[in-house]
């Protein structure tokens, strides 16, 4: 084990796992940004999902929309909010139904986010609002089961 | 302060804590891994405690699993922690939650906090006559005064 005193990473963090015949995984912690300008779904997080082998990813986030005038916030409302999708060697899918994300919001700020699978990745979808600037951050910590 | 671009490390993480007049030992992260093919409760980490008088522990754990054949998988879809302290006696439990997973269909495993003398045990419990393939990521810190 190494040890470190107060570093910091800029950009992806990874610690990867233990090394065996069947973890090729770790933990990925990282930020990601997005801008809406109207009220279209954006995907804000694209999560590839293994298709080597039978595998699954979990993701936690925490979702920040903010709009550019500074007018208006909000979070998502759990406190602590999970999804999970799964390759089960042909194709794709979320491991149960979807988690919904609700809003904790300063004012009225009717934003939304949802999750999706498409093809083989896991996807955080926003929407803002029309002819509207929203600045979105979301931190996610990925951890994959995964054979190799 | 060090600055660094998309670090690796291998193995376990600890991030040293803050100086206070009491011990905070940073925050550790780390990985486990087991591979289960039948229905009997499987140690997937066991994390020894210290000893000292007034040392406690918390513990956090998101937790995957898949059948090696892909045709289900589950996650710890809320707070799965625990949380321990040493009375100078034993190593005694504040609160060891119930694990709840959330699953694809019909895929009824299940794993739990114990306790083991003076350490913290995560088990896992797969089914009979399957390959299920596990992953725990967890995070602690301790204060020892």
């Amino acid at each position: 084990m190494a040890y470190r005193n107060n570093f910091i990473v800029i950009g992806e963090a990874k610690q990867r796992g233990e090394n065996n015949s069947h973890l090729g995984s770790g933990i990925v912690d990282r930020l990601s940004y997005k801008q809406t300008t109207d009220a279209t779904s954006t995907a804000l997080l694209t999560l590839p999902i293994p298709t080597t082998a039978p595998s699954m990813i979990r993701v936690y986030i925490m979702l920040l929309a903010i709009q550019s005038d500074g007018s208006k916030a909000a979070h998502n409302a759990s406190h602590y909010h999970n999804a999970a999708a799964y390759y089960n060697g042909t194709t794709s899918a979320s491991v149960g139904t979807p988690p919904s994300i609700a809003f904790t919001a300063s004012t009225t700020f009717p934003v939304a986010a949802s999750w999706a699978v498409s093809g083989n990745n896991l996807l955080l979808n926003v929407t803002g609002i029309s002819a509207t600037t929203i600045n979105w951050v979301c931190y996610y910590n990925v951890t994959t089961n995964q054979t190799t | 302060m060090a600055y660094k671009t998309n670090d690796t490390i291998i193995g376990d993480i600890e991030q040293r804590g803050i100086i206070t007049p009491c011990s905070i030992e940073g925050t550790f992260v780390g990985q486990r891994y087991v591979q289960t093919t039948d229905a009997t409760a499987t140690t997937i980490l066991t994390l020894p405690i210290t000893t000292s008088p007034s040392t406690g522990l918390r513990f956090h754990v998101n937790i995957s699993a898949i059948k090696q054949d892909g045709s289900s998988a589950a996650y710890t879809g809320g707070f799965a922690t625990a949380t321990v302290f040493y009375n100078g006696t034993s190593m005694v439990p504040v609160n060891l939650v119930a694990i709840g997973f959330t699953t694809t269909a019909s895929f009824g495993i299940s794993a739990a906090f114990s306790m083991d003398g003076n350490s913290l045990v995560l088990k896992v419990t797969g089914l009979a006559a399957t390959v299920i393939n596990w992953v725990a990521s967890f995070e602690y810190f301790t204060i020892k005064v």
